[in-house]
């Protein structure tokens, strides 16, 4: 039995420092935390649950500190820093919009020759805010993937399907996030990816 | 820019393009109109904007007629060059052959001067202007080496002279660049064995097309104004390029083979899959021959791209201003490519295949060199990280220390 024991301490130790914790401390201790943590997918998926909350509850404060110090990627190759996010939020920026605000959103896309896609159903609708959508859908489904750590950084992507409606009627399929681990915390380092 | 250099009083000027627009023998000025790389028409001694000397007609690539005064001449062509010229009664009033390598093999009666892969043969010379160099049809090879490097995995592509790496019979270079087909696409062999990173500075021609025997034989490639970037940035399509206007004689010039370009750079990848780059991966250069399928070079603002795959395209405008074309798999995947203007021959619903070119790279959206944005989402909507299907795709060295 004990020596059941101790192969236990021992995995769990190894699984623990993958996840980031400080291996220094002693087998058992990080053993009995690790009982008590829940593990890096589920810690992922409840960062994107209390997301999808605070947008649902159009909560910009809580929105705003689940982001990234090094801001969010908004669009492709296009960083925005954590203070230039701050501002967007108090003036209603496309960022915000783009959270909590469809017809903002829109207004925002108008200006910057934003085109929906085109294929062979025709023009897919403009996007709606993920507010918009989280309100709208119904059997909604949440999956995270842990990508492999880079750079010394633990990152991951956290994907929001549904069922009804059709996807096309909101302009896309699908919203995906992706988070990385700072300090502990998953914060968001992408605008919601709408396709 | 024009470059000149002389030589025996016949003199040839160039546009900031490199495409020959003049050529001075004697007392005879021609000045060349071109549409993309093709002539379309020809100015004699000055002449008046509406009374071209002669015009040129093409069904895509191919020489169909030439208009000289109230003649019209058909042309029709084996898949190198014009075999035979025909009246508009569908008389038959000349007919002209070459060798595999481009010397003449026979002539009679009214023949065309577009000869050897319908490149124009100078008749000062006996040379053939093939764009990017000049092709010596009497010695069966090329007066310059290719602008672009061989590939050590194919030898022949070592000799940078020979035509088409000696395969004249199934291979076609339109451009004096090394052309080969691999059964069912046909690109530019652009395989630089110890490329550097970032973008070689454009400088293609534009608007021609290879073909290889049977198969899809389709590439366009769309000039990059000889480092000048062409301006596709709105509206997500290539626009038709204009006719390009002769430039003024500031010197003199013979026969003499242009500077090559520099040699185009396989798939870089500048910016990985990873947290500072979450949506995928950005490449200065895509040559996904090794990777998915299909290939083709991609330097500089205004350079065609290929599409990795094959799948339904649609396309748009992204909220970060980045022009886009994506191509759905019948997997599900759905592959993305980002600052970059649609092909004019794509229609959003249609089935393109690998290694078919889908568009240019393009100056929209937040980008600070010309580079494509790569994204791979799977059908559960989450995203792959691109390189893992492309291995032919290499990060960028950093420099150590």
């Amino acid at each position: 039995m004990s020596r059941l024991c101790l192969l236990f301490a021992f995995f769990a130790a190894i699984s623990c420092n993958l996840g980031g914790h400080d291996s220094r401390r002693p087998t058992s201790e990080v053993a009995t935390e690790k009982a008590s943590l829940p593990s890096d997918e589920d810690s992922l998926k409840a960062a994107a649950e209390q997301l999808i909350s605070a947008i649902e509850t159009s909560d910009a404060k809580r929105v705003l500190g689940m982001i990234s110090r090094k801001g969010i990627e908004f669009g492709a190759d296009n960083w925005v820093s954590y203070e230039a996010i701050e501002k967007d939020f108090q003036d209603r920026g496309i960022v915000y919009c783009e959270f909590f605000d469809t017809a903002c959103l829109r207004d925002h896309l108008r200006k910057r020759r934003f085109t929906p896609a085109r294929d062979i159903e025709g023009i897919r609708p403009w996007p709606a805010s993920c507010k918009e959508i989280l309100a709208t859908v119904s059997g909604l489904e949440i999956s995270t993937k842990r990508e492999p750590t880079k750079s010394g950084q633990e990152w991951g992507q956290v994907v929001v399907r549904w069922v009804s409606p059709s996807p096309r009627s909101l302009g896309g399929s699908f919203l995906n996030f992706a988070f990385v681990r700072e300090a502990g915390d998953w914060k968001l380092i992408t605008d919601a990816q709408h396709y | 820019m024009t470059q000149w250099r002389g030589r025996a009083g016949v003199s040839y000027g160039y546009d900031g393009a490199g495409l020959r627009v003049k050529k001075v023998a004697g007392a005879t000025t021609t000045r060349y109109i071109f549409s993309g790389v093709k002539v379309i028409a020809e100015y004699v001694n000055g002449a008046a904007v509406g009374s071209p000397a002669r015009e040129y007609i093409y069904s895509g690539s191919a020489l169909l007629a030439t208009i000289e005064g109230s003649t019209t001449t058909y042309h029709h062509q084996d898949h190198l060059s014009v075999r035979m010229n025909t009246d508009s009664n569908g008389a038959v009033v000349g007919q002209q052959g070459n060798y595999p390598f481009g010397e003449a093999w026979y002539t009679s009666s009214a023949t065309t001067k577009w000869r050897f892969t319908s490149y124009e043969r100078d008749s000062e010379s006996g040379n053939d202007y093939a764009n990017f160099r000049y092709h010596a049809n009497r010695l069966g090879r090329f007066l310059t080496p290719d602008p672009l490097a061989g590939r050590i995995t194919n030898p022949q592509s070592l000799n940078r002279y020979a035509y088409v790496i000696n395969d004249p019979i199934n291979l076609i270079d339109p451009l004096g660049l090394s052309v080969v087909c691999n059964g069912e696409v046909c690109y530019v062999d652009v395989g630089a064995p110890d490329p550097g990173p970032g973008p070689s500075g454009g400088g293609l021609g534009s608007g021609v097309d290879s073909h290889c025997p049977g198969g899809f034989n389709f590439l366009e490639y769309v000039c990059s104004g000889g480092g000048e970037p062409a301006d596709v940035g709105t509206g997500g399509t290539i626009p038709t390029p204009g006719p390009s206007d002769p430039e003024p004689d500031d010197g003199v010039d013979a026969g003499e083979p242009k500077e090559p370009v520099p040699p185009v750079s396989p798939c870089i990848i500048t910016s990985e899959f990873g947290p500072d780059h979450p949506r995928g991966i950005d490449v200065t250069t895509a040559d996904w021959r090794d990777g998915v399928a299909g290939g083709g070079p991609l330097a500089g603002y205004g350079t065609p791209v290929v599409s990795p795959v094959t799948g339904t395209v649609a396309s748009g405008t992204d909220k970060s201003g980045a022009n886009f074309v994506s191509v759905s798999t019948s997997g599900g995947q759905v592959w993305t490519l980002r600052h970059l203007a649609t092909s004019s021959s794509i229609a959003p619903g249609q089935t393109v295949h690998a290694g078919q070119s889908i568009g240019v790279t393009d100056r929209s959206g937040r980008q600070s060199n010309s580079h494509v944005h790569l994204e791979v989402t799977n059908a559960e909507g989450t995203r792959i990280d691109p390189a893992s299907l492309l291995p032919n795709c290499k990060p960028a060295r950093r420099r150590s220390g």
